[in-house]
């Protein structure tokens, strides 16, 4: 299991990923219980949408960015990032899922391991800020703690 | 009055460091014949221009309106509890309410059935302003001097006379182009910012305001 500290630690610090909105997940929340506000900002969404135009917009003003969202709901998340793929806008999706989530679309995605999960970060972190494209980080259940 | 005509008369009062985000194909293309650093234009995405511009703004010191149709912002309402939230003081939305979706045969929307639209906003903790009353009197001046000291959170209501101007020709911006001019205009400190600054005196000296026009506000508060 990977401890949600490191992982934020991982993305905010040595990323600098710092500007996060999101949809309450049940999945998630050992990564809620260990957001703090000396390395991050989160803001509770009303839906996806607006955490993904909230994050969006905070890209333009020079934040890097992420959404956490529950993927075990059937979104059409190609077009729910209509917006971000014609902007050519990255960010992350920090998404609770299963390893079907990683099949299921064009965009860069991880499967987040334990033993791997810095380099997971890193390859997706690196893809998406060359290709100005959507990544996406799937979270299984149990991966975090 | 068309909203060409608004938005054109809006535009003159935003300041150099203002943003100002358009959104649906027509409205973009309107606004686009006054085309400044600061515009961005959302030709084909509904419901994402409003949490955009809200992001925006957390990220930014600039001001940040947002032009949006009824129908538009009908489909993302709960944008207004999360502007409130935010407790933003830079962020503007401007709502252009015409009643109908112009682009899909002027089909009715239920912006023009809510008993209190405005109502709905001020409860939501926003402060509300109907600039209805200087388009009635033609106070543009009043109008674009009172845009130029607005502080958010801050909805703006205009009613729209249904109608798009024609034969405009189309944005040559790439959205790419678009997006990287955004962030270059927010990050240019040289611009300044107009949202800090204090203002000391009234917004609007009473004085200036015709009285037609103070009748008019007072009227509407009373309703």
């Amino acid at each position: 299991m990977v401890k949600a500290k490191d992982f934020w630690n991982c993305l905010c610090e040595k990323h600098d990923y710092r500007f996060f909105a999101g949809v309450i997940c049940p999945g998630l929340v050992p990564l809620y219980k260990k957001m703090t506000g000396e390395i991050m900002h989160y803001v509770p969404a009303a839906n996806e949408r607006i955490a993904l135009g909230l994050v969006s917009g905070a890209y333009m003003s020079g934040f890097n960015g992420g959404i956490l969202i529950d993927m075990r709901f059937a979104y059409d998340l190609t077009n729910l990032f209509g917006f971000n793929i014609d902007f050519r806008i990255p960010f992350l999706v920090i998404g609770y899922g299963t390893s079907d989530s990683v099949l299921a679309y064009d965009f860069p995605t991880v499967l987040l391991k334990e033993t791997t999960f810095e380099k997971n970060i890193s390859y997706i972190v690196k893809k998406i800020n060359k290709e100005k494209v959507p990544g996406l980080i799937v979270i299984e259940e149990g991966m975090i703690q | 009055m068309k909203r060409y005509r608004i938005i054109k008369e809006f535009i003159k009062g935003l300041k150099d460091n203002d943003v100002a985000i358009f959104t649906g194909k027509e409205m973009c293309k309107e606004a686009y014949q006054y085309d400044r650093p600061g515009n961005f234009y959302i030709e084909n995405h509904y419901g994402i221009a409003a949490p955009f511009a809200l992001g925006v703004a957390m990220g930014s010191d600039k001001r940040i309106f947002v032009f949006i149709g009824e129908g538009d912002f009908l489909r993302e309402f709960s944008i207004a509890s999360q502007i409130s939230a935010s407790v933003c003081e830079n962020i503007f939305l401007v709502i252009l309410d015409n009643g109908v979706y112009q682009s899909i045969a002027n089909f009715p929307n239920i912006m023009s059935s809510m008993r209190s639209k405005r109502g709905v906003m001020f409860n939501l903790g926003l402060t509300v302003f109907d600039f209805n009353v200087y388009l009635k009197h033609r106070e543009f001046d009043k109008m674009r001097t009172f845009i130029t000291n607005l502080q958010g959170p801050v909805v703006v209501f205009f009613d729209v006379e249904i109608g798009i101007k024609k034969n405009l020709p189309e944005i040559d911006i790439s959205e790419e182009n678009l997006k990287q001019r955004l962030m270059e205009f927010i990050a240019n400190k040289e611009l300044g910012t107009s949202v800090r600054e204090k203002i000391t005196g009234p917004i609007l000296n009473i004085e200036d305001v015709n009285p037609e026009v103070l009748d008019d506000l007072r009227k509407h508060n009373s309703t």
